[in-house]
């Protein structure tokens, strides 16, 4: 008995295959779906995403939040952001982490509540992916 | 008949009009296909999170609802026209106006998204509330003040319901104007747009919930209400950008039936006053005999 897992983004389908087990970093703690898995709806966190294909080497995949569907076998994440780890640039990554905690501490007083959390959110899963990039490559 | 230079100038200008659309046909057609591809991979997406939001709908039985699905009875209606920045792009607009004036009421107020109809809706007395201009790529930042206003309008209990309406791409040659529900957020909706997709899908409502519904909800609802007029607007674009590209295409070729028709009549306007030349020198050394 296999899964069928689909990793959904609004540009492309990024994953869509057969697999036998998938580790996923849901807001509460790291959560392996194997086959006969209850049906559940789960949040998200950012993170890296493994599966394990029914052929083949274990793969994995960076994840910025996003939903997770087990309905039966079919395994549905539905997410903003899928990234192999050789499409993340380090460099710009960090810049882009830098400039925005500037903002963040510069204008923390001039920034909506939602504008703030906005940023922060944007902040934390640029360290995620850089996290996740380290982690591939050292 | 008119003269010779008349007619060479008339088919100089075609020419250069011809020109024009052309160059408008294939910068619309490049356009098109980007439009058209992220229109076509939103829809698998917009699909994905309205079957996870249907599941979480059936699996809720203690009627936890976030302020985005509450049904009233007060408050005004808000339309959202998708329609387009600039012209030139067949019966669109027109076909989209005619549909707004078919199935939207007078007294709604509007907002609309590209400003060719603007004028139009004035006219007809329609209130409009504000304009957007939203760029090819449809940028999240852009989208930004629509989000805001509308969601602000909605939770505060201004309106009581928001409408888009749009056109949809079917294909190159076809787009439909399509009235869609985007708040309240419904039942019926979600398992409207969630079959678009061939995502299998049985009746399930018995999924566990993680961290809590409460919480569940008030991230995916957001997300979804966001998508979806995100969708509309791509939508809207890829279809925009292909009727241009056909009117355009019916325009260069007009314009080749014109030119063949004016360089027959010039042509026919040379010889006759060839034949007319001759005739006269004919005529002056018959005079001379």
């Amino acid at each position: 008995m296999a899964l069928h897992l689909k990793i959904i983004t609004p540009m492309r389908t990024a994953v869509d295959t057969e697999v036998a087990s998938v580790l996923v970093p849901s807001v509460q703690g790291e959560m392996e779906v194997l086959p006969g898995h209850a049906d559940i709806i789960a949040a998200m966190d950012n993170g890296e995403l493994t599966y394990r294909p029914v052929q083949g080497t274990t793969q994995s995949v960076f994840i910025g939040g996003g939903f997770l569907q087990v309905d039966g076998e079919q395994v549905m994440l539905v997410t903003d952001t899928v990234l192999e780890a050789h499409e993340i640039d380090t460099d710009s990554v960090e810049e882009a982490v830098a400039k925005a905690q500037e903002a963040y501490r510069n204008q923390s007083s001039v920034l909506s509540r939602e504008e703030s959390t906005h940023l922060a959110a944007g902040i934390a899963r640029q360290l995620a992916m850089l996290e996740y990039r380290r982690k591939k490559h050292l | 008949m008119a003269s010779l230079r008349d007619i060479k100038r008339r088919i100089k200008s075609v020419r250069n009009t011809s020109q024009i659309t052309k160059a408008m046909q294939m910068v619309a057609s490049a356009k098109m296909r980007r439009a058209q591809e992220l229109a076509l991979k939103g829809r698998t997406y917009m699909s994905a999170l309205a079957n996870v939001l249907k599941h979480l709908q059936d699996t809720l039985t203690d009627g936890a609802a976030s302020p985005l699905m509450e049904q009233r009875e007060k408050g005004k209606k808000l339309i959202i026209v998708v329609s387009t920045d600039r012209g030139l792009c067949g019966g669109l607009n027109s076909n989209l106006f005619k549909e707004v004036l078919q199935k939207c009421d007078a007294d709604a107020d509007y907002i609309t998204v590209g400003v060719k109809l603007n004028a139009q809706l004035a006219r007809c007395g329609r209130n409009l509330v504000a304009s957007f201009t939203i760029g090819d790529t449809v940028e999240e930042a852009e989208l930004k003040p629509i989000f805001q206003l509308v969601r602000k309008g909605f939770t505060d209990g201004t309106y009581n319901c928001v409408e888009v309406i749009y056109q949809k791409f079917i294909n190159v040659m076809v787009q439909r104007p399509e009235l869609m529900k985007l708040l309240p957020l419904s039942q019926e909706d979600l398992v409207k747009v969630a079959a678009q997709d061939d995502i299998e899908d049985e009746d399930n409502a018995n999924f566990l919930l993680e961290p809590d519904p409460k919480t569940l909800l008030n991230a995916i609802l957001p997300l979804y209400f966001g998508h979806q007029l995100v969708q509309m607007i791509l939508e809207g674009k890829a279809s925009e950008q292909s009727a241009r590209m056909v009117a355009m295409k019916a325009a260069t070729e007009n314009a080749k039936t014109l030119i063949g028709e004016l360089t027959l009549e010039y042509n026919k306007a040379r010889q006759t006053q060839i034949t007319n030349e001759l005739l006269e020198i004919t005529t002056a050394m018959k005079a001379m005999e």
